[in-house]
């Protein structure tokens, strides 16, 4: 891919399946694993492509649309929160739950704190009030109690069960 | 993807997800494999969870019935808005006295000078030992200590309870001596130590009561000052409050928490104006923020602030809990109470948000 020279410094991605996406090192900074790399000596942020294998196009261009608006909304005037708030549910909205999962994964990865907090207060509020054979589903964990055991965890804290309904 | 028994999360996101759960759900999710129910039950992450538990705020009213002296307790909450809230698994009548990170203290109604401390959320309690001192129920003429304090440390895990107030005799005025016990949790004993000093206390201010840099802080009725029990001493100490501070004449002033700042709330005819301690050790007030009351006008007189964080306010009139949005400026009204006999909200209403705080 032909770079045309520009002024401005930008800090080239290559996710796994698609083309070079060019981030503002604002941005570039609040990915932790974007940011070592960076700071490494040899280093040169006008031809050094950095390649995240373990990240797809649509996962990095996610992250990045949160961190610029995000970004953005802090520095603009107080009154967003509403807007914010907007914001944060059509993000979510558009992701099913796989999705969601291999996001969360992304942000991991790159170790953005600002999006791996924000998703798993997503997950967390999705799993909130469902069964613990739905948790177990979507986190991919196998049980690994006996049927007693399992009991015995149920009973000790009933409390916690009151009006969940299992499926 | 990879599906490996623990899952498909490493440990670390795991533990930040559970972090985010209510109590309720993350006690459920104990049940979904031996590895979750070792993380929830790690020391670091009940700190991690108590952590992020302090940006949500909400606050406790206990509605009581003046014509059967019946009471029920309700939750207010900004995100999740009312619910109802039960401390039946005490199995006592009792009046809730003090509320801090999450724990309660609360008096037996049945059994005078029977105190407990519990999480009402894991529903894990702890019946205090009786205090030897039989004046306790002297210090006022209806029984209840002067000031009842609730200090609890969540690094450390472990609370203090103070009762606190000036000795008199039935039908006698105060000598001056101000008789202060102290609970402590890891002992399981009282401390007593007496002091001289004359403060008096409104129900206002007996009620807010904060908890920082461990020490109990409380504004006394004339409101010169904060009146300061530090517990790694346990010295009354007193603490000035914003010099710019105007007090009388038809201002009102209260004693809050603010993320973990001593807050002070001024309410006037017009404007509700709120200073942070800064620096605790320099007294260095700020005054952080000014709120016009025009949309309350006619409320302003029966306002009193409850719980605030940086982004909103509680407070509570006599039938209503309202929400203030710093942001957005905006008012909310969350609750309005039904019955029409019921003593002032504000008069049982307390701060309050869930942790996993244990008391045992």
């Amino acid at each position: 891919m032909a770079k045309t020279p520009e002024p401005k410094r930008t800090i080239s991605l290559k996710p796994c399946d698609g083309d070079v996406i060019e981030v503002s090192p604002m941005i570039a900074k609040q990915m932790q694993t974007i940011q070592s790399f960076i700071e490494d000596d040899s280093f040169i942020a006008t031809t050094t492509i950095i390649p995240l294998p373990n990240v797809t196009a649509f996962q990095l261009s996610k992250i990045i649309d949160y961190l610029n608006y995000h970004s953005n909304s802090k520095a603009v005037a107080d009154n967003v929160k509403e807007s914010t708030k907007k914001f944060d549910e059509e993000f979510l909205k558009e992701l099913e739950h796989d999705k969601l999962k291999e996001l969360l994964h992304a942000a991991n990865y790159l170790n953005v704190k600002e999006v791996l907090d924000f998703l798993c207060q997503a997950v967390a509020d999705l799993i909130q009030d469902k069964s613990v054979k739905f948790v177990r589903k979507f986190f991919g964990v196998v049980n690994d109690y006996s049927v007693e055991e399992e009991e015995d965890i149920r009973r000790t804290h009933a409390w916690a069960f009151e009006g969940v309904e299992e499926d | 993807m990879e599906e490996l028994g623990d899952g498909i999360f490493p440990e670390e996101v795991v533990i930040q997800i559970m972090a985010r759960l209510p109590v309720k759900s993350l006690f459920r999710s104990k049940a979904v494999c031996k590895l979750w129910y070792m993380l929830s039950s790690d020391k670091y992450f009940i700190q991690l969870y108590n952590e992020i538990s302090r940006k949500s705020h909400m606050i406790l009213v206990e509605i009581l019935d003046s014509s059967d002296s019946k009471s029920s307790l309700i939750c207010v909450d900004n995100l999740r808005g009312v619910s109802e809230f039960s401390l039946d698994f005490l199995n006592d009548r009792v009046k809730v006295r003090a509320s801090c990170n999450g724990l309660l203290c609360c008096s037996s109604i049945t059994d005078k000078g029977v105190l407990y401390v519990c999480n009402p959320v894991t529903r894990k309690f702890r019946l205090l030992p009786r205090t030897r001192e039989r004046p306790v129920t002297r210090f006022y003429p209806d029984g209840e200590a002067t000031l009842v304090g609730l200090a609890s440390d969540s690094t450390f895990q472990k609370f203090n309870v103070v009762l606190a107030g000036c000795h008199r005799t039935f039908g006698h005025r105060p000598d001056g001596r101000f008789i202060c016990l102290v609970f402590d949790s890891e002992l399981n004993k009282w401390r007593k130590f007496i002091s001289y000093q004359d403060d008096h206390f409104t129900h206002m201010n007996k009620n807010q009561v904060v908890f920082v840099n461990n020490a109990l802080h409380w504004l006394t009725a004339r409101s010169s000052y904060i009146l300061v029990l530090d517990f790694s001493c346990d010295f009354w100490r007193k603490k000035p409050l914003p010099n710019d501070l105007v007090y009388g004449m038809g201002n009102r002033i209260y004693l809050l928490d603010f993320n973990g700042f001593l807050s002070i709330i001024q309410i006037s005819e017009a404007w509700m104006k709120i200073w942070v301690l800064r620096d605790y050790w320099i007294d260095d007030w700020r005054m952080v923020d000014k709120v016009s009351l025009r949309c309350i006008r006619g409320m302003v007189p029966g306002i009193f602030p409850i719980s605030q964080t940086s982004e909103y306010v509680f407070l509570a009139t006599h039938k209503q809990v309202l929400v203030y949005h710093r942001r957005s400026q905006v008012w909310k009204e969350m609750y309005t109470v039904k019955h029409s006999s019921t003593f002032p909200l504000w008069f049982s209403a307390y701060a309050y948000r869930s942790t996993m705080f244990s008391c045992n």
